[in-house]
């Protein structure tokens, strides 16, 4: 038997360093290879094969098996991302919602609703698709069979009008209101497809609930005096199918860190919010939340 | 043959490695599929009930229509529960046609959901299929199955307006909830349980002796209370399960107002020795008891933060009887309440930001909350009768709280900003230091109150 502690060093019984030895994943490197064989220049021999061998070998295997799965990792992933490649999917699901919100801001009265919807249709049109988006406007529209009284939502908002008072509604809020969300949907560009606008209409009272929510846990900070009427910062976060809030952050600040600050609590304190809807298709929603503030 | 299986082994290991990576990656790709994103705007102003409307329900063949005590329909007993909860405005009305779209004309505008059910029979039993849907578009909200049982039971109801509570505001409601509250027997003192709404009330205990100040293990299956049985005031454990009774506190002196932790392992409560109230705590069966304060003055009425880690208590160490707060361990103890000659009995919101105590003021005792650090009081209560042991509700929102007034004391319930007062109980005898109940299930509840 050949003295090994000589070999690899004065550390640990012979058996110790066997063990430490034969690990194939040891001296992957062929330098440090080198270096040992250097070292060692007698073949270590050990019922007919090498222990350099079997330890090149153990290399080679995993050097082919990894070859190998990369191999197919590639060719699944080729596969999978043509599978899934990104079709033209508009983000129609942010534009609809909009449009039934007009109402819920704050109930504008009478005249400001006329505005309002003037200044829709001017934004639909210089988007040059209008034929396709009026319809858009429609509550239930995939519900087969029934046909949907196309007046509906036009009446919906004077409605809410007579019924919840508003303290303090004046044509600018409302006209306010639906130019900051046009401003949204104008990235959307158009496309928009039916279905999904008519799903999205079934869900105007959770957006209702968790703006109720939110707002009841705000309480913007006293005293805040800006030169502009109006402070204003948008909070974004999502929500899963169980109701609980995601990570939330400040996507449009108000310029005042006060102001940011207070919002960012209003969404964390409002955890959990109600659970989506029984029949909800998605595993969560994305919210944009803006924060108005009038002096 | 041996380097076949060697390949063979590569082929799976390297497949392997390829499956694990590229489910890891299709779990990211899922996400970014499933999502949906809206806008939403807040203004400054203020919010109002939630409108909801209730439908007739619908009697399926071979049920008869149901009438609960008082011969309330299960339509008038969910109105009610709607309108304690005290997040909406309820209207009723008549079944709607079927279909999508098609909406009753009478339906109130702005109805922002609508409730109905369906009640019908299903292997013997009576079920209450409750139904709810948005007010705009018709479509489902939720609908779920709840056993009425071969007697109907409320409990049914109850639970289907705490899923509408869930599902329109994101906040557990009451209704599947009791309150216990101790009344004048004579010269004794008992337990009873009422349901939340003032319906069912039944007597807990009878130990022929004085029974005080209930209190809920976060369970719902425990309580723990003061008893007089045996010379010497007590706390005494109650299993409501198998009608168990144990004693908390040690022997020697006098132990009263117990307050379980929020994990329900332990028990504070107060303890009297040579004419000196210190808050003691102990586990939940008895052991391990260890003083928490030490202060030659009066230290009174303890109460566990939702979290378990602070206490609030009542004190008189600054002259008069006052709010302190301190660590679970006794330690870094400070008075919170400075409004009113005198504040007490303090119980800690489950929601953890605020705390409801008896203040003195104008030479009344009234209702107050405040927040935990002392500021913000608000007054809930005016100065009508005297208020007393106000206790939270498991939803933060509500407040049961005992009232004497014209001689008589009854259990009354308010919401949290001091709206909806009503009082709950009634009859001979005095009712006072009341407890308000986790969500029970109904099967805890028929237990209950037989021990």
């Amino acid at each position: 038997m050949r003295d090994w502690s000589s070999v690899v060093g004065n550390f640990g019984t012979p058996a110790g360093v066997r063990l430490r030895v034969q690990h194939p994943l040891l001296d992957m490197e062929p330098q440090n290879r080198r270096r040992k064989r250097r070292r060692r220049p007698a073949p270590l021999t050990a019922g007919g094969t090498s222990w350099t061998a079997d330890r090149l070998a153990a290399a080679r295997r995993l050097r082919i098996s990894a070859a190998v799965a990369m191999v197919i990792h590639l060719v699944a992933f080729v596969g999978f991302a043509i599978a899934l490649r990104p079709r033209p999917r508009p983000p129609i699901r942010m534009e609809g919602i909009p449009v039934q919100l007009v109402s819920l801001t704050q109930p504008p009265p009478l005249r400001a609703q006329v505005k309002a919807e003037k200044l829709s249709l001017k934004v639909l049109e210089s988007e040059g698709d209008k034929k396709k988006q009026v319809p858009a406007i429609r509550p239930s529209g995939e519900k087969g069979g029934q046909p949907v009284p196309v007046k509906k939502p036009k009446k919906e908002p004077p409605k809410k009008v007579v019924q919840q008072p508003a303290a303090r509604d004046t044509t600018r809020d409302a006209a306010k209101g639906l130019r900051s969300e046009y401003a949204f949907s104008g990235g959307a560009e158009g496309a928009l497809e039916i279905g999904a606008i008519g799903e999205l209409s079934a869900y105007a009272y959770y957006l209702q609930a968790v703006r109720d929510k939110i707002a009841t846990c705000w309480a913007p900070p006293s005293g805040l005096s800006t030169r502009n009427r109006e402070v204003s910062a948008m909070v974004s976060f999502q929500i899963d199918r169980r109701g609980n809030i995601g990570t939330s952050y400040v996507e449009e600040p108000s310029g005042t860190g006060v102001f940011d600050a207070a919002a960012l609590r209003a969404v964390v304190m409002a955890n959990p919010l109600p659970p989506l809807p029984q029949d909800f298709p998605g595993d969560w929603v994305g919210i944009h939340l803006r924060f108005v503030y009038e002096n | 043959m041996r380097t076949r299986s060697r390949a063979a082994r590569i082929a799976l290991r390297g497949a392997a490695i390829a499956a694990a990576l590229f489910l890891w990656s299709a779990c990211f790709v899922g996400r970014v599929l499933a999502q949906d994103e809206f806008q939403l705007e807040i203004r400054t102003g203020t919010l109002t009930r939630i409108p909801i409307h209730i439908e007739s329900f619908l009697y399926e063949s071979g049920t008869s229509p149901i009438r609960f005590e008082l011969g309330e329909t299960p339509e008038d007993l969910l109105e009610r529960d709607l309108t304690y909860s005290s997040f909406f405005r309820v209207s009723r009305g008549p079944m709607a046609l079927p279909g999508p779209g098609l909406q009753d004309p009478l339906l109130p505008a702005g109805v922002r959901s609508i409730a109905s059910a369906t009640i019908r029979l299903s292997w013997g039993r009576i079920l209450l299929t409750g139904n709810l849907r948005d007010g705009t578009s018709g479509t489902r909200i939720f609908t779920k199955d709840y056993a009425l049982g071969d007697t109907a039971d409320r409990w049914a109801v109850h639970a289907f307006a705490d899923d509408i509570v869930l599902y329109m505001t994101g906040e557990r409601g009451v209704a599947q909830t009791r309150i216990a509250f101790v009344r004048e027997h004579g010269t004794t003192r008992e337990i009873h349980l009422i349901d939340y709404d003032g319906v069912g009330e039944e007597q807990l205990t009878k130990l022929s002796t004085l029974v005080l100040s209930p209190d809920w293990a976060p369970g719902g299956d425990r309580l723990a209370f003061t008893s007089f049985g045996g010379g010497e005031a007590a706390v005494v454990g109650l299993g409501l399960r198998d009608g168990k009774y144990w004693r908390v506190s040690p022997g020697g002196g006098m132990s009263a107002s117990a307050s379980w932790s929020p994990d329900g392992k332990r028990i504070a409560f107060t303890r009297s020795m040579d004419g000196n109230s210190e808050i003691f705590i102990a586990d939940s069966d008895g052991g391990s008891p260890a003083r928490l304060t030490f202060s030659p003055s009066i230290d009174t009425s303890p109460c566990f933060s939702p979290d378990g880690g602070q206490i609030a208590f009542t004190s008189d160490r600054s002259g008069n009887p006052q709010v302190y707060v301190m660590d679970r361990g006794g330690g870094n103890v400070r008075r919170i309440s400075f409004v009113g000659k005198q504040s007490d009995s303090p119980d800690w919101s489950p929601k953890g930001d605020r705390i409801a105590y008896v203040c003195l003021l104008d030479g009344v005792f009234d209702i107050c909350t405040m927040r935990v650090d002392g500021s913000g009081v608000q007054r809930l209560t005016s100065n009508e009768g005297m208020h007393e042991n106000p206790r939270w509700a498991a939803d933060g929102r509500h407040l049961v709280y005992s009232k004497l007034q014209g001689g008589e004391r009854r259990i009354h319930v308010m919401a949290s900003d001091g709206s909806g007062k009503r009082v709950l109980t009634g009859g001979r005898g005095g009712q006072y230091n009341p407890a308000w109940s986790p969500a029970l299930s109904l099967q805890s509840v028929r237990g209950l109150g037989r021990p």
